[in-house]
């Protein structure tokens, strides 16, 4: 399973999201620092979910961040997150 | 945490009002992200105090754990952890950035149009 799965499955299971994109973009780092040979470093994900109703950016990207802890540690060099919550996502 | 390495950060956000903790120099930024963030600060014209990770491996490692925060850059103002790269631009593009630096009484020029 790529890792770009296994971000999809743990956000998933631990934030029920309305709505979830995962994407890799580790080809947009190839030579930069943080890049590896078969990329799986750079990702972007957007995710709607309830959870992060009344929690501040600092708060919902660690929520995103805590269900990630050990890929983030290991594996991912780089997330970037855009968490709405579901009345933010249909007002936008 | 190694406790110096603690006191050191905290040193280092109780004496200036805004602290960028990045990969590289403002002006050698080694990572896209820090980039970004050093853009956004040095385009709102506010002065800041940058903190250069990769010349220490245990700040790299203790601004992390300090912040509970796992990835660079991070930004500090006033002592307080306002956020990394995707925080910053989202604050700044929605106008909240240059709002929170005029109460926190740091100069930023008003929203560039």
């Amino acid at each position: 399973m790529g890792m770009a799965d296994t971000i999809e499955m743990k956000l998933r299971a631990g934030l029920k999201p309305a709505k979830l994109t995962v994407i890799d973009e580790s080809h947009h780092h190839v030579g930069h620092a943080g890049y590896r040979e078969g990329g799986e470093s750079h990702f972007s994900v957007e995710v709607v979910s309830e959870k992060f109703e009344g929690l501040n950016r600092v708060n919902r990207q660690r929520l995103v961040f805590d269900l990630l802890k050990q890929e983030m540690e290991t594996t991912i060099h780089a997330l970037q997150i855009k968490a709405q919550s579901p009345s933010e996502a249909s007002a936008a | 945490m190694d406790n110096v390495v603690a006191d050191r950060i905290r040193q280092e956000v109780k004496e200036n009002d805004v602290v960028l903790f990045m990969k590289g120099t403002p002006v050698f930024p080694q990572c896209g992200f820090s980039a970004t963030a050093t853009q956004i600060l040095t385009h709102l014209g506010v002065k800041f105090t940058s903190v250069d990770v990769l010349q220490d491996p245990s700040i790299r490692q203790g601004i992390k754990d300090f912040s509970n925060w796992p990835t660079i850059p991070q930004l500090y103002v006033k002592g307080e952890f306002v956020g990394g790269c995707d925080i910053l631009r989202e604050m700044f593009q929605t106008g909240e950035l240059q709002k929170f630096f005029q109460e926190k009484g740091i100069n930023a020029e008003a929203q560039a149009s």
